[in-house]
């Protein structure tokens, strides 16, 4: 078959312009091409409505494509309603399992019939409800949608088939080093604060059907929902469905301020230490907390962790995988939060090489702090990877909407992204050196390691970089 | 695996579930639009223009794959996609991550059985700076590959293995799967990673050989997607490609089909907390007849809550997390595979013998007009969704130019998934769901009492897990 098409091929081929073909002669290929400007990063433009319920509504039009993304984004989460850890959790499935004129498999048959699903979501500081479409199915599905936010029936058996489910996957988590790191680091770095909450099973077997029919009836309210519709749709258009669709959702539901106390102040560096036998690689995580997302520091940050372990290119990757080996992948990540988030840097090593690895981690990140200064190179590859990226986010729906809520959920300036992207560019090497000592400072780091305890708690004591802790897989000091 | 990056879920929205007996005249789908030629050399080029958005996405595909290694030197193909990141004749080490990444875009690369692919996605000021590392590495790569470029990627990917394999629970299942379903020598038989001991042993001389071999023009495919102008985009592939010399003509494998003689039961030891069943039929490939029946079969015998083994399972008997079954299919042969996670407690010969139970209710009964209905449902908006992205058309473009030799094989696909009937999916149920099979029982160590019919089942290990030699 690929021979017949070959033909057709070759032909295409002679109809290339032969003028530009004329530079073949003096191809240097040791040097990189010359570019053009880079294409201008423009946030799309959006318009903004007030419906009758008090909900905001945001319309950007993308006519390219017959679909449409729908999504409620929701102000605050179980940290500002003061839920139980563990009933967030179970909102989501619970809100599939049938309206009061709907059960779950005619739910579950006429969304899949319209080739589509509905999602609902409540988080920590904000929570979520919406589809995508095709623009003709988009009524349809937005009905149904509605029925689950206003009449889902929350059966309590379905609660316990969830709830056993959940028990075994938080049990299987407990054999992976990644998660079984994750799950402690909050404790370690806020301690009681509303971040350092962490589900445990206990957590999943105390959550009650009424606990989670109350969450869900609390928390979609309009008064902190801003509805999104991104793609072919116009303005006149959504406001008038919405209206319709919205009459069965009155105004009503408490609006929510969001505070959160400082973090914990930072303490002398101490490594702490989860024995899980038999592992042949060890999870290290050296962190700290940041600022709040939008803090005059974010920008600086951001540069700051994208040269530390951000890129691919960046320092911890480029010296513990590509120049050692010892890992397939060492890297960073800045967590922003509404309150104090967190900045982490790790890595699942080889078992044998957990104490190189973790002195190499220290050794870059004290370089950052200046021992190793920061190069104009990695400065603009950093630049670049946080700016240069964002038009690519504009290819779809869903990446447009991010682009917009960014602004409207966060109640910032309309020219932020600008603002944003100037800030970045600004950054400095002295700028990076001095994040790096306010934020990461290896005097103050909370490093923590999950690992094969015979094998490697010797060689990380003998680095005598800080003191050891150990912690069983709960978080909880050994004696 | 280059590196774990969100970006290859971008190939996950090219699964089209679906299908129905067309019986009424349909909405047109969209199509890609794309322009095919060749270079003398026996480079094929897609290129596909979209000015939605200034960026440009590029893919390079070699028609190579792990199935295309020799015994004993296995895992060759995704070495290569680690080291074809780490420089090439005119382009030093780190200049593909300076100029995708470091210029606000991105880059990774896959390897399969059947294909191995590299691909970036930049702000489309940069296309001809892809077009020029793309083609040094086509073309120049031997000429700054050297030991300690090898020895460092063998130790990346030796970690690899560590994460993805070996410290994940369940992690080596699907190579002890492979490796009992295809037969010693077999191009399936060994996992894609490869074998450590074979990494560990290979020569430079012998990686060289199999590069020169399979890395040719004439065996890759080169997709450009995005923001560009063609007739520019032409001529730098003619001025960039065009130079790289044709290599020797291609033998592909014979691949023998997947079969089993007898039925296989083991039950495999892993440091895990539960118990998981895995089993796993002899199927078919991307070319077989029965491709399209067998994926209808799929999207309708497991999924949601109203689906056969789902509904039974997770729903009503309250047995298990979560319970699947899935065609995969490679180029050349295929397994179907069910996955049951189940609730603690659950004792796995009576899951098995209920979970037959079902598949022969299947099998006799074949779906209903509505399964049908609901399985091609979502096919005209996953049609439009997948538009969106560059590097998703690219890779579309470019797989089916691999595996079919018609880069708007998708469209073929929807076709032919619409076209399944009730009755094909019934007729593929019955010639693929039979008795010879691979059963394996994933129990906590030291429990093998907890294994679906315990007193049957063989232990077995992985034949390629060793991974004890130490990073450098």
């Amino acid at each position: 078959m690929k021979h017949s098409i070959r033909t057709i091929f070759v032909a295409l081929a002679l109809l290339a312009p032969t003028a530009l073909i004329a530079q073949g002669a003096t191809l240097d290929r040791t040097k990189a091409p010359p570019v053009g400007p880079a294409p201008a990063f423009k946030a799309p433009s959006w318009s903004m409505d007030t419906l009758s319920n008090g909900a905001r509504l945001v319309v950007v039009e993308r006519h390219d494509l017959p679909i449409v993304t729908f999504s409620i984004h929701f102000n605050g989460g179980a940290n500002q309603l003061g839920t139980k850890e563990g009933v967030s959790e179970f909102v989501g499935a619970m809100m599939r399992e049938g309206t009061a004129t709907r059960t779950a498999d005619q739910l579950t048959n006429q969304l899949a019939l319209l080739g589509t699903n509905v999602g609902f979501s409540v988080g920590e500081e904000s929570g979520n409800a919406g589809f995508s479409s095709l623009s003709r199915t988009f009524d349809a599905t937005l009905s149904i949608m509605m029925d689950m936010m206003r009449h889902s029936t929350f059966p309590a058996p379905a609660l316990e088939r969830l709830r056993a489910q959940a028990l075994a996957a938080y049990t299987r988590g407990q054999d992976v080093v990644g998660v079984v790191a994750a799950e402690i680091a909050p404790k370690l770095l806020y301690g009681d604060q509303p971040y350092g909450k962490v589900l445990d099973a206990a957590d999943i077997r105390a959550a009650t059907r009424d606990n989670v029919a109350d969450l869900a009836q609390e928390f979609f309210e309009p008064a902190n929902a801003t509805v999104y519709v991104v793609g072919d749709m116009t303005r006149a258009a959504a406001k008038e469905k919405l209206e319709k669709a919205f009459a069965a959702w009155p105004s009503g539901g408490k609006k929510i301020t969001i505070s959160y106390p400082a973090a914990p102040a930072p303490s002398p560096t101490t490594i702490y230490l989860v024995d899980m036998p038999d592992k042949p690689q060890s999870q290290i995580m050296l962190a700290r907390t940041v600022p709040p997302e939008f803090s005059p520091d974010m920008a600086k940050i951001s540069v700051m962790d994208a040269i530390l372990g951000g890129m691919f290119q960046s320092r911890l990757n480029s010296n513990i995988r590509e120049q050692h080996g010892w890992s397939y992948g060492f890297n960073s990540r800045t967590s922003w939060l509404k309150g104090p988030g967190s900045e982490r840097a790790q890595g699942a090593v080889t078992r044998e090489k957990t104490d190189s690895s973790l002195m190499e981690a220290m050794t870059q990140i004290r370089g950052m702090t200046g021992a190793i200064p920061i190069t104009p190179a990695e400065l603009t590859a950093a630049r670049n990877a946080l700016t240069l990226s964002l038009p690519s986010s504009l290819q779809s729906n869903a990446g447009t909407e991010a682009i917009v809520s960014r602004i409207v959920d966060n109640n910032l300036p309309k020219n932020w992204w600008s603002s944003y992207i100037d800030a970045v560019r600004q950054t400095t090497a002295a700028d990076v050196a001095a994040m790096t000592s306010e934020y990461m400072n290896p005097n103050h780091l909370t490093i923590l390691i999950v690992g094969d305890g015979a094998k490697i708690t010797a060689g990380v004591k003998a680095t005598g970089l800080a003191p050891v802790v150990e912690l069983d897989k709960t978080g909880q000091k050994l004696p | 695996m280059k590196r774990i990056h969100p970006i290859l879920s971008l190939a996950l929205l090219f699964g089209i579930v679906g299908t129905s007996a067309a019986q009424k005249p349909r909405s047109s789908l969209p199509r890609i639009p794309v322009e095919s030629y060749q270079l003398p050399n026996g480079l094929t080029v897609l290129l596909s223009v979209d000015h939605s958005a200034p960026v440009v996405a590029v893919d390079v595909e070699h028609h190579v794959g792990s199935k295309n290694e020799e015994v004993g030197r296995t895992g060759f193909a995704h070495l290569f996609e680690h080291v074809m990141f780490t420089g090439s004749g005119h382009v030093p080490y780190g200049m593909h991550d300076k100029y995708t990444e470091g210029v606000g875009g991105s880059n990774n690369g896959s390897t399969n059985n059947d294909k191995t692919n590299f691909f970036e996605q930049v702000p489309s000021n940069y296309l001809e700076t892809e077009i020029w590392l793309e083609s040094d590495r086509m073309g120049w790569l031997l000429d700054a590959l050297d030991l300690a470029k090898l020895n460092a990627q063998r130790d990346v990917v030796k970690n690899e293995r560590r994460q993805s394999y070996d410290n994940r629970p369940y992690g080596r299942v699907g190579e002890i799967m492979d490796a009992e379903m295809y037969p010693a020598g077999h191009p399936y038989h060994w996992p894609v990673i490869g074998s450590m001991t074979d990494l560990s042993a290979a020569s430079e001389a012998d990686v060289k050989a199999f590069y020169n071999k399979w890395y040719a023009p004439n065996n890759a495919v080169l997709v450009i997607a995005g923001d560009f102008d063609p007739a520019q985009a032409k001529a730098w592939i003619k001025q960039y490609f065009g130079p790289i010399p044709r290599g020797p003509a291609i033998t592909r494998p014979v691949v023998a089909a997947s079969h089993l003689d007898a039925p296989k039961r083991f039950v495999y030891e892993d440091h895990v907390a539960l118990p998981e069943l895995f089993i796993e039929w002899p199927g078919s490939g991307v070319q077989s007849q029965d491709r399209a029946a067998l994926s209808v079969m799929g999207a309708i015998i497991s999924g949601d809550r109203t689906q056969w083994l789902t509904k039974e399972f997770v729903y009503d008997r309250k047995w298990a997390s979560s319970i699947s079954l899935r065609p995969e299919m490679n180029e050349n042969a295929g397994t179907v595979g069910l996955t049951v996670v189940p609730i603690p407690g659950v004792d796995l010969t009576k899951l098995e013998s209920a979970i037959d139970s079902t598949i022969n209710r299947f099998r006799a009964q074949g779906p209903t007009a509505e399964e049908m209905k609901k399985a091609t449902a979502s096919i005209e908006f996953g049609a439009y969704n997948r538009l969106q992205s560059m590097l998703g058309k690219a890779i579309t473009l470019a797989s089916g130019w691999i595996y079919h030799g018609d880069p708007s094989w998708y469209a073929k696909d929807i076709t032919e998934t619409r076209a399944v009937t009730a009755a094909d999916v019934q007729r593929v149920a019955n010639k693929y769901l039979g008795p010879n099979r691979i059963v394996l029982s994933a129990v906590p160590t030291g429990k093998r009492d907890l294994a679906s019919h315990a007193d049957q089942s063989t232990p077995i290990t992985s034949p390629f897990a060793s991974t004890q030699e130490v990073g450098k």
